[in-house]
């Protein structure tokens, strides 16, 4: 029986990450860049922002000015970054390793964030920041800037990270399946001959299994499921035996 | 070159070891992981020393299963702590549509889930509706593991058979086929909604390193040999007799792996390097053992070496790649009665060296196969099995990536330059150095590698670290001088994983093979191999078509009851092969 208060579905670290990562790759997004835009995405669905509900949309939007680099123009103590238009969640990292920086060689640091598209998700840079052992404050106006300023850590507290692994992420179950089925297309489609690139047995081309001749037990397998053109997916077909 | 850890032991300041390490040229090669054996900081045995010494007790609650294989049960374990967890197991009338060892099978003959606490009936039945759709279905709070098995083909039915004719199995099947079932896949740490191992409580029983998987697959091997018990009741009535014990204990679980352990290895460097570091920890102790003080471990080691002769002299199993068994236990024997002579001179007072074994083992290293010197090695953990359980049962790791943007971009680069100086020997511009690609399926999500013009490079996975170093590296000789790596990743964000990484993994030896994984020479199973006979402690670990590697779990383990009753036996590994029994 479900206990008061928790959630009737939630997603945990594991999924969450694996999930945007991969719509990140069917959307084409480059592979050194991935880890860092769905570490965004993922504080975005736990701190309530757009999370879930608009994470396809987002994954759209951040394909727009992608290419273009941000600019940093040094004050004496202060910082600007200008974005170039493009969303948060491109330079929530940069801004984060900003302010690292700052903070290590000088105690403090503020940076103020221009030409920001969807600024209101800067605030992912509080939990992003957390694996520095540091905190932030930010401020945010619908002019496309915002201000992200390091502050004195508050009480010891679960860092968000820690927070999404013993509590997951509150989501609705359907739109959490629509989202795992639609990411599965960053995966090669399954063919026979994709289906030949693992395993301990391959099928020749006279039909016959090639391989790995130590135990019939290599051999215990259907063979439909290498000979057909289509395979079901892992599914039982009866729940109870 | 000695190689030394900084700042990446996470257990209690220890004293640093006055003897060296083996470097990470020589340990990260491919065909050197490949043959590293089961030891007592495998994973299966780490487990299995834990449930012994804790005295786990296992409760078959319920056990509602027809003839024809369908039904359910349902196990209580209880743990040290108060902790109590639940094994609920669905059983199905085996198919054989649908089946085979891979995990694009869609017909299991066991599916079973590891759940905190004793299990109500509607997680029961929630269980019982979800489990079945595995990849959209969603496991209940407090649920670690969901898992699956097959029966094995070679032997179950034949088993259940004999058993139900008041005899016990043939001896030559039981010991050809090792397990009565084969895993099939153990997902947990937050696939399907169950709990993310990193947030297991301090005292939590499964919150060493793949301790949660080691209970999963013990379970299999519990479930099966009750299942072939029960059936056989079924099936002969006052006729049928049980497996005797001793037959029991030699049947472990079957496992096959492929491709998805590199992905593993990709996606935990922090761990490998951590097993590699206790391992090589554990090694260099043991050489270092004063045998003039205290003679019992070289007594002992010659007993161990004793076990393992056998055991390989009886392994017949045809090994593609490796070594056969004769040829490891007539390497063993050379060793062996090396070590009988070290005794002799041990004990006629003629021995100089205060610490032989290290000699001794450089010896081995230069004469034998390489899987010889590891076995022997493996063994020797033995000798210091206090020091070996406390290190393995540390062995917690965070995997998460932090970087450092304050880093100046020179001192990355001579970061580079220095722990990847192997990535920069390779070339990597050869025609068939490109030659896979590593991705995963659509259906199942199937680890696999293929030739690059087979598979579209979108759909390219795992990451391919020295060109991705060399990558970075002409980027750093081209960035301003005296650059933050903060500033650095602002002109190149494509380059911000691999910087992460480098950064993250500073200092730790061991933590990626030296290979090229993408060339058409490299062999997968040599990482499969590390993974599944070092780090999880398979025995008999047969290599398919240079890329799969199938091989048992637990054989010769002690039974639940032997464990629950403190008549366990802790030398169990490396089992002698079980006679024709009289029942």
């Amino acid at each position: 029986m479900t206990a008061v208060n928790v959630p009737d579905f939630v997603v945990s670290l594991r999924e969450a990450r694996i999930v945007i990562d991969r719509l990140l790759q069917w959307k084409g997004f480059p592979a050194g860049r991935r880890p860092a835009l769905t570490e965004a995405g993922l504080y975005s669905a736990s701190l309530g922002l757009s999370g879930f509900e608009l994470l396809l949309d987002n994954i759209d939007s951040l394909k727009i000015g992608i290419e273009r680099r941000s600019a940093i123009y040094d004050d004496a103590t202060d910082l600007c970054l200008d974005a170039q238009g493009k969303h948060t969640w491109a330079v929530a990292e940069e801004v984060s390793d900003l302010l690292t920086e700052m903070d290590r060689r000088q105690g403090e640091g503020c940076v103020t964030v221009m030409n920001l598209a969807a600024p209101e998700e800067l605030a992912v840079v509080g939990p992003l920041i957390q694996k520095h052992g540091l905190d932030v404050n930010i401020e945010t106006s619908r002019s496309g800037t915002a201000v992200a300023r390091l502050v004195v850590p508050s009480a010891p507290r679960e860092s968000e990270i820690l927070r999404i692994c013993h509590h997951g992420i509150p989501t609705d179950r359907e739109l959490w399946f629509e989202l795992f089925d639609t990411s599965n297309a960053a995966q090669a489609p399954d063919t026979k001959l994709s289906r030949m690139h693992t395993g301990p047995v391959v099928l020749a081309e006279d039909g016959t299994l090639v391989g790995s001749e130590n135990s019939e037990e290599d051999h215990d397998m259907d063979t439909s499921l290498l000979t057909e053109e289509i395979i079901a997916e892992p599914v039982m077909k009866k729940g109870k035996g | 070159m000695t190689v030394r850890q900084a700042g990446s032991i996470q257990s209690a300041p220890e004293p640093l070891d006055p003897c060296e390490l083996r470097p990470a040229a020589l340990m990260m090669q491919p065909e050197r992981l490949a043959a590293l054996q089961p030891s007592r900081i495998s994973a299966t045995r780490a487990f299995m020393q834990q449930l012994i010494e804790e005295r786990w007790s296992f409760k078959k609650v319920r056990f509602d299963i027809k003839a024809d294989g369908a039904g359910e049960a349902l196990y209580h374990i209880e743990a040290p702590g108060n902790w109590v967890l639940s094994v609920p197991v669905l059983s199905f009338k085996p198919t054989q549509k649908g089946r085979t060892l891979r995990i694009i099978g869609t017909a299991w003959d066991m599916m079973g889930a590891l759940v905190e606490g004793r299990i109500s009936e509607a997680d029961f039945e929630t269980m019982r509706q979800e489990a079945p759709k595995l990849y959209h279905g969603r496991a209940t709070p407090g649920t670690l593991t969901w898992f699956r098995a097959n029966r094995s083909a070679r032997f179950f039915d034949d088993s259940v058979a004999s058993l139900a004719a008041g005899s016990q199995p043939d001896a030559e099947k039981l010991w050809n086929a090792g397990y009565a079932m084969r895993n099939t896949g153990v997902n947990g740490n937050g696939a399907f909604g169950t709990r993310t191992f990193r947030a297991l409580e301090s005292d939590h029983p499964l919150r060493g390193s793949l301790a949660a998987e080691m209970l999963s697959a013990y379970m299999m091997r519990v479930f099966s040999i009750d299942l072939m018990n029960h059936l056989a009741r079924k099936a002969g009535g006052d006729t049928a007799v049980e497996l005797n014990p001793a037959m029991t204990r030699y049947l472990g679980v079957g496992n096959a792996s492929a491709m998805g352990l590199m992905h593993f290895t990709n996606n935990w460097p922090k761990l490998i390097n951590r097993w590699m570091f206790v391992r090589e920890k554990c090694i260099a102790r043991a050489k270092m053992l004063d045998l003039n003080a205290d003679p019992e471990p070289l007594d002992r080691l010659i007993t161990l070496t004793e076990r393992a002769i056998t055991y390989r002299k009886e392994d017949t199993t045809h090994y593609t790649r490796y070594p056969s068994g004769a040829k490891l236990a007539a390497e063993l024997s050379y060793v062996h009665a090396d070590l009988c002579r070290l005794r002799s001179q041990l004990k006629a007072g003629a021995l100089e060296a205060s610490a032989p074994f290290s000699g001794f083992c450089a010896s081995v290293e230069e004469r034998f196969h390489p899987h010889t010197t590891e076995t022997l090695l493996s063994l020797m953990i033995d000798l210091v099995p206090t020091y070996a359980d406390q290190q393995v049962r540390a062995l917690i790791v965070n995997e998460e990536a932090i970087g450092a943007p304050e880093m100046a971009t020179g001192e990355l680069q001579e970061l580079l330059r220095t722990e990847y100086a192997w990535a920069f020997e390779m070339d990597l511009d050869a025609p068939e150095a490109r030659h896979f690609i590593w991705y995963k399926s659509r259906n199942a999500e199937e680890p696999r590698r293929g030739p690059r013009i087979d598979i579209d490079e979108k759909h390219e996975l795992v990451l391919d670290v020295p060109r991705l170093v060399v990558e970075l590296d002409a980027a750093l000789v081209a960035a301003p001088p005296g650059q933050s790596v903060s500033r650095f990743l602002i002109d190149k964000p494509d380059l911000r994983q691999i910087v992460t990484r480098v950064q993250s993994l500073s200092g730790l030896p061991y933590h990626t093979p030296h290979a090229d994984i993408m060339h058409r020479d490299f062999i997968p199973a040599h990482i499969t191999k590390l993974l599944n006979s070092g780090l999880h402690g398979l025995d008999k670990t047969v290599d398919a078509m240079d890329r799969g590697i199938c091989g048992v779990l637990f054989q010769g383990a002690p039974l639940p009851d032997e464990i629950a009753s403190g008549t366990a036996d802790t030398d169990w590994a490396n089992p002698a092969r079980p006679g024709r029994a009289k029942s």
